[in-house]
């Protein structure tokens, strides 16, 4: 399994920066995966490839978007970023095999929040410098959510992820068990890892996020007066516009196609 | 400090128990509780009375402020406020797409946060904003009902075969092809179960999608909270084990007719039964879009019962049928076929049928003007304010100014003018009856009032009938022209214009329909003969006959010239 060190991740983020961007470069979405590898996981492993590869598969299929995936795992007591980088360039089978063959180790899941939180922001700074037009981010976290850290560690991060759903900042996917009574109730749209048609319901997922990406369900302008499209120009408000579209149509697909509803 | 806006539908389970859970996170931040005006007849609908006054007090116990409301409903509240951008909060909800509806249909400016769940690990409510999603609701190009996942899910094997159901632990099998007594509808066929006609059992004639599935079997779980409503009571399944169809419960009465309602003995009290019985269905989350043709009414018991559930909006699933409710004379600004059915344009249905509990709603309901607002008839607006003069105050202003009147309003307001009518009638009892107890009559009259109920008229000494005839022409009815317009229309909608008596056809179009009638996907139970040629003309029926027609003819004619020319 590899790790990318702080050098491989810096040249990443310049990259961003120096991106040459016009008016017709399409707009960027981040993607962070958080997996859980710990022990605990051990029985979820085809779920997890499963997650990666469906996850990857369809949003490849979005056309005129740019995706930055970030995966950070969590392995022997550490968070590691395993990958940073395009999403076009890069390879799920090849990173399924590299995956350890047994899951080990505790969940330090605050430090791996913590990675997360730091490396979207980057991205989104960096989108900012090369002047890039940036949508809110997908954020998966693929875990038993039995923590074996302090739980009072997670307040804050769950205070975070509760104001990010509330103001639509993030859009937080959680892949969890059933079972996760005295687990860590993450506030995301939830997909349940244990169940019999888990697979079926993590395809239908993706396949809600590949719909909601997909720039050909945009708005446009509509005959109430209220109702417009900020020009490509202003690249926040257009930005915004772009955020709000992609949260809106994740809340209606993703019930639509998963019965589930967030 | 937040304003949290307490919605009905969080007096249901589960809801009523996130709520319950999050008082503590309220009362800690210093929130304040806003409770809509008539809360407690809203909770008498749902039959949650004991329930709402437990969460009065618990809101006392865990210190948190109350205050009422001039709104009835949300979307009153939302309409009334939409310039104040105010952060406004909402108590857990079963359906949040409904809300999105509403907060894009009314406008409002502020952030509406709408509790989806509560986070057992921060110990708090969740929140979303549904404010950004009101702008996408209102112009996407396939978001909302529009953006539907049709996929279907089986191959239905057709009107033949076995099916089976289970309610219970019980299994029970019905042989389609040897019911008798099938009904012909727009989605398949009904039948009343064998052996149990409380049971009815629809089959439809189209592969179902998942969604609608999903949906129907989520209804499953609210039949018992809703006896009076035809909801699924499980799913029917075929030889193969696929879904084809529903169970609901059987009910008889008289469909609703909007043109005669008003003849009807209690028709006020019918028509208040129909409005608790919307409430109900749409604080469990079911907006019916074809309400008008889906009411069956039995007079004698004042009972009412709503069908063809199955296929309206339940929770966050849309209808899989269009509106049909297109003659309620919504206002133009409240019009979008796209999104989510929400409770303005339920609203205005709800006031047709209301109006026709007095009169013809024909009478009062023009064309639209270049507002695209309906125009009301002088006489018959009049008229509805001689008969019912609080729900005319509420016509008037939601037609002509576009305020809409929430379901409870007109439900408060049906109550008043029931309650005025009783008054009346007690002041004519008192003034031409002095010789009867008056006590006893003036306490069955209060006793009324009280329990809600309608009085029984006694046999009394009166100079003139109080009961209604069905006689079209009666002495209390106000003549009036209806005023043919010339203006340009902005969105035909109405034809309740149409003449009262039925329309007859012309002989050369019955002979046509009598051909076409022999197959039972032309034949609609309760249809006219003048409806029956118009769904014939718009569904296009004639088509594949008349080309195979004319191709017969044209090759018959090719075939003489060959012979004539070889």
């Amino acid at each position: 399994m590899n790790e990318l060190s702080s050098v491989e991740i810096s040249e990443q983020i310049y990259r961003l920066e120096n991106m040459k961007v016009g008016v017709m470069t399409n707009p960027r979405t981040p993607l962070c995966i958080i997996l859980d590898l710990s022990g605990s996981m051990e029985l979820y492993k085809d779920q997890i490839k499963s997650i990666v590869r469906q996850t990857v598969n369809h949003l490849k299929a979005v056309g005129k978007r740019y995706f930055t995936l970030i995966i950070i795992g969590i392995y022997r007591d550490r968070s590691r970023v395993l990958y940073f980088g395009e999403l076009r360039d890069f390879d799920a089978e090849a990173f399924i095999g590299t995956l350890p063959l047994m899951c080990r180790g505790h969940s330090p899941l605050v430090s791996a929040f913590r990675k997360a939180d730091t490396y979207l922001g980057e991205v989104m700074k960096a989108c900012e410098v090369s002047k890039q037009i940036c949508t809110i981010p997908f954020f998966f976290i693929v875990t038993d959510a039995k923590c074996t850290e302090n739980t009072e560690r997670y307040t804050g991060i769950l205070k975070t992820l509760s104001e990010d759903m509330a103001y639509n900042r993030k859009i937080i996917v959680e892949c969890v068990t059933s079972d996760n009574e005295d687990g860590v109730d993450f506030g995301g749209y939830k997909i349940l890892m244990d169940q019999e048609d888990s697979e079926k319901t993590i395809i239908n997922c993706m396949k809600a996020l590949q719909l909601a990406s997909s720039t050909d369900v945009d708005a446009t302008n509509g005959p109430f007066d209220q109702v417009s499209r900020p020009p490509k120009n202003n690249r926040v408000a257009y930005g915004e516009y772009l955020s709000h579209i992609l949260a809106t149509n994740v809340l209606f697909y993703f019930n639509n196609l998963t019965g589930r509803d967030a | 400090m937040k304003k949290i806006l307490l919605l009905g539908q969080s007096l249901l389970s589960p809801q009523y128990e996130t709520l319950e859970k999050s008082l503590p996170d309220f009362g800690a931040s210093g929130d304040v509780i806003m409770i809509f005006t008539g809360m407690q007849e809203i909770a008498e609908c749902i039959h949650a009375t004991n329930r709402y006054q437990h969460l009065l007090a618990a809101f006392d116990a865990a210190n948190i402020d109350t205050m009422t409301v001039d709104a009835f409903d949300l979307d009153e509240y939302l309409y009334a406020n939409r310039d104040s951008e105010e952060d406004l909060y909402l108590t857990p909800t079963n359906a949040i797409n409904p809300i999105i509806s509403s907060v894009a249909m009314t406008r409002y400016k502020g952030n509406v946060f709408a509790c989806i769940g509560y986070n057992r690990s921060a110990q708090s409510p969740k929140f979303q904003n549904v404010q950004p999603y009101a702008v996408n609701y209102l112009t996407s190009k396939s978001f909302g009902t529009k953006g539907l996942q049709r996929e279907p899910i089986n191959n239905p094997i057709g009107y033949r075969g076995l099916c089976h159901f289970m309610i219970g632990d019980q299994v029970y099998f019905q042989h389609i092809g040897e019911q008798r007594n099938i009904q012909s509808g727009q989605e398949g066929i009904t039948f009343v179960v064998k052996d149990n006609p409380k049971w009815r059992v629809k089959i439809y004639d189209r592969p179902l999608y998942q969604f609608e599935v999903t949906k129907l079997k989520k209804f499953t779980e609210i039949v018992d909270d809703l006896p009076l409503t035809a909801i699924p009571l499980a799913v029917v399944y075929d030889e193969k084990d696929q879904p084809i169809g529903i169970v609901m419960r059987n009910f008889e009465g008289e469909t609703i007719n909007l043109k005669s309602f008003h003849q009807q003995i209690n028709a006020e009290t019918v028509a208040r039964e129909i409005m608790k019985q919307v409430i109900a269905m749409q604080l469990y989350g079911i907006y019916h879009k074809d309400l008008a043709h889906n009411i069956l009414c039995n007079f004698e018991n004042c009972l009412a019962h709503v069908i063809d559930i199955d296929s309206t909006q339940y929770l966050n699933y849309p209808a899989t049928t269009k509106s049909a409710d297109k003659q309620n004379g919504v206002p133009i600004e409240f019009d979008n076929d796209l999104l989510f059915y929400h409770s303005i344009d339920l609203s205005y249905t709800m006031l047709t049928i209301m109006i026709s509990a007095y009169m013809n709603p024909a009478d009062l309901l023009g064309l639209y003007d270049d507002r695209g607002h309906v125009i009301l008839d002088e006489d018959g607006k009049n008229y509805l304010r001689e008969k019912a003069p609080h729900l005319a105050r509420l016509v008037v202003a939601a037609y002509e100014e576009a305020i809409p009147a929430s379901c409870a309003q007109q439900l408060a307001a049906i109550n008043l003018d029931i309650k005025k009518r009783n008054e009346d009638y007690f002041n004519h009892v008192f003034a031409f009856n002095a010789d009867e107890d008056e006590e006893d009559v003036k306490e069955e009259v209060v006793t009324s009032h009280q329990s809600n109920k309608e009085i029984e008229f006694p046999k009394l000494k009166l100079p003139f009938s109080l009961k209604k005839t069905n006689d079209t022409k009666k002495t209390d009815q106000v003549e009036h022209k209806v005023e043919k317009t010339e203006k340009k229309k902005t969105k035909e909608i109405f034809d309740y214009h149409k003449d009262e008596e039925e329309v007859v056809l012309p002989e050369w179009q019955k002979k046509i329909l009598e051909i076409f009638l022999a197959t039972a996907a032309t034949s609609i139970e309760g249809e006219t003969d003048e409806e029956r040629w118009e769904r014939f003309i718009k569904t296009g029926e004639y088509k594949k006959p008349l080309m195979y027609g004319i191709g017969c003819i044209v090759a018959i004619i090719v075939l003489l010239i060959l012979f004539i020319f070889m």
